[in-house]
C-alpha cells in the first residue's frame, strides 16, 4: 500500500493531478500530501528572492575570504569548521602532528609576543563591547563602506556594521529614510555576528556632519568609589540577557555591568538610551560588579556637533505588555503612557533578563512581561510604531502592572 | 541543473576540478550557480534570514578550504556543499542551544491572527513546521520541493535509491502535515 501511495504521490507532482486509477482513498491520502507539497513549492519564489538580496553581502563576504587565503599561501581552517581531534589523535599523528604542533606553538609565541600592540589598537578595543550573539546599540561616526560593510568609528573602537535591505533606516526626526555618509553621526542597533560585525537592524542617522571620536579603550568598573556620571554611548544585551551598558565619563571609558530591574527602570524612564546621561549607583545584594544605573538628564553628545542640534536617536523604550489585539502589542510605559507597537513577522524576540529561560516563554503571548523594544515609524499607519527588536523580560508583578 | 548536479556530469566535474586546484573564477562560477541552493537548504531549518545568509556564506569558506579533499569523480559537487550545509547548521544549532538562546520564541510568540500576506504566513508556518522534522525529511522536502530537483537528482544527492527518495518524500509530507496542523496551519487541519 506504501508503494501505490509513494507512486501515486509522484505522479501527482510530476502531472499535476490526482492519477484516474486512484480510489476514492487514496485520492484523499495523495492530495493531502501534495497540498503540502504545493506549499513548498509556492514559497520557493520569495524564498529566493530573499536569496537573492543577500547575495551582494555573502559574495563580498567569500570574495575577502578568498583573497585573504590566496595572499597566505595555503589553507586555514575555516573559523566555524574546527576539526575535533581526539586527545590520543592528537599523539597518534606521528611526526606530522609533531610539526603541526610546533607551527603551531610558534603561532601562539608570535601571537604572545604581538599581542600588547594589537590589543591596544582601537578596533581590538571594540572587541571588549561586542560579544557575538549580543544584541547592541550605539553611536558612532560613520566612515566608509567597504566589501558590503560600513566601517563606523564608535567611543569604544571600530566596528563594521552589516547593513542592508532589511535594516531600517531613520533620519533624525526618526521618519524618512536617509542616505549614511561619511562624517554623519548615527546610532546602530543590532546583534553582533560571531565575526565581530554588527548587523544592523536600525541606523538612525543625524543630518550633521561630526568628527571622529577620541576613543579610549573601555575598561570594565569593578568598584565604585566615588560619585561616577557619564554618558550612555553603548548598551548590549547578552544572548542570554544579561546587560551592560558602555559610559563615557570624563577621561574615562568603562564597560558595566547593570542589574537587569535597574536598567528596565532606567528605560521605563527614557525613549533613547544611547546618549542619555546616569549616574552609576551601588544596590545592595548584587553580586560583585554589578551596579544600578539612573537618569541624570541629557546632556550634550561627546562628538563636537556643528551648531545643528539634534542626534540621531534610536527609539528604544521599556514597559509592560497588557494586551494584545491581533498583530498590535500594547505596552504600558512610565515615560508614554500606553503605546502601540505593531509585530511583524520580521520583529526579533530575545530574551532580555538572564533570569528568564527562553524555555519558560516559548508559546507565549509575553502579556503581563516587562519588554523592551526597539522601534521604527510604522509605515503603514502614521503615528504608528514597527517593533524591530523587542527583548523579554521577567513577568512584572502585580503592583506594577 | 546546476553545475556539480547530476545533470551535467562532464561540465560539472570540470568545473570541480578546477575548484579543487582553487581556481578563483571556478569557485566565483560555484558561488553564483550554488549560493541560491546553499540558501534556500539550510532557510528553514534556520530561524532567521541573517542566519542563513552567515551559515551559506560559510558552506563556501569552508568547502573553499577543504577543496583539496573533495573527490570530483564521485560525488557531485553540490551534494558535498550540501553536506557541508548541514554539518555547519547542526553546529549552529547545539552552539546557540549552549548559550541558551532560542530564536524559536521568535517564531511561537507570533500571535495566530497576525495580519500577514499569504506568501509571509506560508514563510512562518513552513519554517515552523520544518523544524519538527528530522534531518532527512528536510533534506527530501527542500531538495524536492524548494530546490526543484527531480527524484532521480534527489536520488543521486541523498545517495539512495529512487524508490526510497519516493517513500522518504511521502513521509515526510505527511509528517509536515502533522506539525503544520499543530501550529494551527488551517491548510493542513484534517
Amino acid at each position: 500500500v506504501t508503494d501505490r501511495i509513494d507512486d501515486l504521490l509522484e505522479r501527482a507532482l510530476a502531472d499535476g493531478a490526482i492519477p484516474a486509477d486512484a480510489t476514492d482513498d487514496e485520492r484523499a491520502e495523495v492530495e493531502r500530501l501534495r497540498a503540502n507539497a504545493v506549499q513548498l513549492t509556492a514559497s520557493r519564489a520569495s524564498l529566493n528572492a530573499e536569496a537573492d538580496a543577500s547575495m551582494p553581502t555573502a559574495r563580498a563576504r567569500f570574495e575577502r575570504f578568498v583573497a585573504a587565503q590566496q595572499v597566505h599561501g595555503r589553507s586555514r581552517q575555516a573559523p566555524r569548521a574546527a576539526r575535533r581531534a581526539g586527545f590520543f589523535g592528537w599523539f597518534a599523528g606521528g611526526l606530522r602532528t609533531y610539526a603541526a604542533a610546533t607551527a603551531v606553538l610558534a603561532v601562539v609565541v608570535l601571537a604572545a609576543l604581538l599581542a600588547p600592540v594589537v590589543f591596544d589598537g582601537a578596533e581590538t578595543a571594540s572587541a571588549q563591547v561586542l560579544v557575538p550573539g549580543d544584541y547592541v546599540e550605539f553611536e558612532a561616526v560613520a566612515g566608509d563602506s567597504v566589501d558590503g560593510a560600513l566601517g563606523v568609528s564608535a567611543d569604544f573602537g571600530e566596528v563594521q556594521v552589516v547593513v542592508d535591505e532589511r535594516t531600517h533606516v531613520v533620519d533624525a526626526t526618526g521618519n524618512a529614510p536617509g542616505q549614511i555618509g561619511p562624517g554623519r553621526h548615527v546610532v546602530i542597533a543590532g546583534v553582533v555576528g560571531d565575526d565581530l560585525r554588527v548587523r544592523a537592524r536600525t541606523v538612525a542617522i543625524a543630518d550633521s556632519q561630526v568628527e571622529r571620536p577620541d576613543q579610549k579603550r573601555p575598561r570594565p568598573l569593578e568598584e565604585l568609589r566615588d560619585q561616577l556620571i557619564g554618558r550612555v554611548v553603548a548598551v548590549a544585551f547578552g544572548a542570554d540577557g544579561r546587560p551592560r551598558i558602555v559610559l563615557a565619563a570624563p577621561n574615562d571609558s568603562l564597560v558595566i555591568n547593570v542589574q537587569p530591574e535597574s536598567l528596565e527602570a532606567f528605560l521605563n524612564a527614557v525613549d533613547a538610551p544611547v546618549g542619555s546621561a546616569v549616574r552609576v549607583i551601588r544596590l545592595d545584594g548584587v553580586p560583585r560588579g554589578v551596579f544600578g544605573v539612573e537618569l541624570a538628564g541629557d546632556i550634550a553628545p561627546a562628538t563636537p556637533d556643528t551648531g545643528q542640534p539634534e542626534r540621531p536617536r534610536i527609539l528604544t523604550f521599556a514597559g509592560v505588555v497588557t494586551g494584545r489585539t491581533g498583530a498590535i502589542v500594547t505596552i504600558e510605559t512610565e515615560l508614554r503612557g500606553p503605546v502601540q507597537v505593531r509585530v511583524t513577522l520580521d520583529t526579533q524576540f530575545r530574551i532580555g533578563d538572564p533570569s528568564v529561560l527562553a524555555e519558560e516563554v516559548r508559546g507565549e503571548r509575553v502579556i503581563g512581561r516587562f519588554v523592551t523594544v526597539q522601534a521604527v515609524p510604522d509605515l503603514q499607519s502614521q503615528g504608528g510604531l514597527v517593533a524591530v527588536t523587542v527583548l523579554v523580560g521577567r513577568e512584572a508583578d502585580s503592583r506594577t502592572r | 541543473v546546476t553545475a556539480g548536479g547530476p545533470g551535467d556530469q562532464s561540465e560539472g566535474a570540470d568545473l570541480a576540478r578546477r575548484a579543487a586546484e582553487r581556481d578563483a573564477s571556478a569557485w566565483s562560477e560555484l558561488f553564483e550557480t550554488q549560493y541560491r541552493s546553499i540558501y534556500g537548504f539550510v532557510r528553514y531549518r534556520l530561524q532567521g534570514a541573517h542566519e542563513a545568509e552567515d551559515i551559506a556564506a560559510n558552506v563556501f569558506e569552508v568547502a573553499y578550504l577543504n577543496a583539496h579533499r573533495f573527490d570530483y569523480r564521485g560525488v557531485p559537487i553540490q551534494a558535498w556543499l550540501m553536506g557541508i550545509a548541514r554539518n555547519l547548521v547542526r553546529d549552529h544549532i547545539k552552539k546557540l542551544r549552549r548559550r541558551g538562546f532560542h530564536e524559536e520564541i521568535t517564531e511561537t510568540m507570533m500571535p495566530p491572527e497576525l495580519d500577514r500576506t499569504d506568501a509571509v504566513d506560508m514563510h512562518h508556518d513552513l519554517a515552523a513546521a520544518m523544524g519538527d522534522l528530522t534531518e532527512d525529511q528536510q533534506t527530501v522536502l527542500s531538495l524536492r520541493f524548494l530546490m526543484d530537483k527531480s527524484v532521480a537528482e534527489t536520488a543521486v544527492l541523498m545517495d539512495r535509491s529512487e524508490d526510497a527518495v519516493k517513500n522518504l518524500q511521502r513521509r515526510a509530507l505527511a509528517a509536515m502535515h502533522r506539525a503544520l496542523a499543530r501550529v494551527g496551519y488551517e491548510g493542513a487541519r484534517e
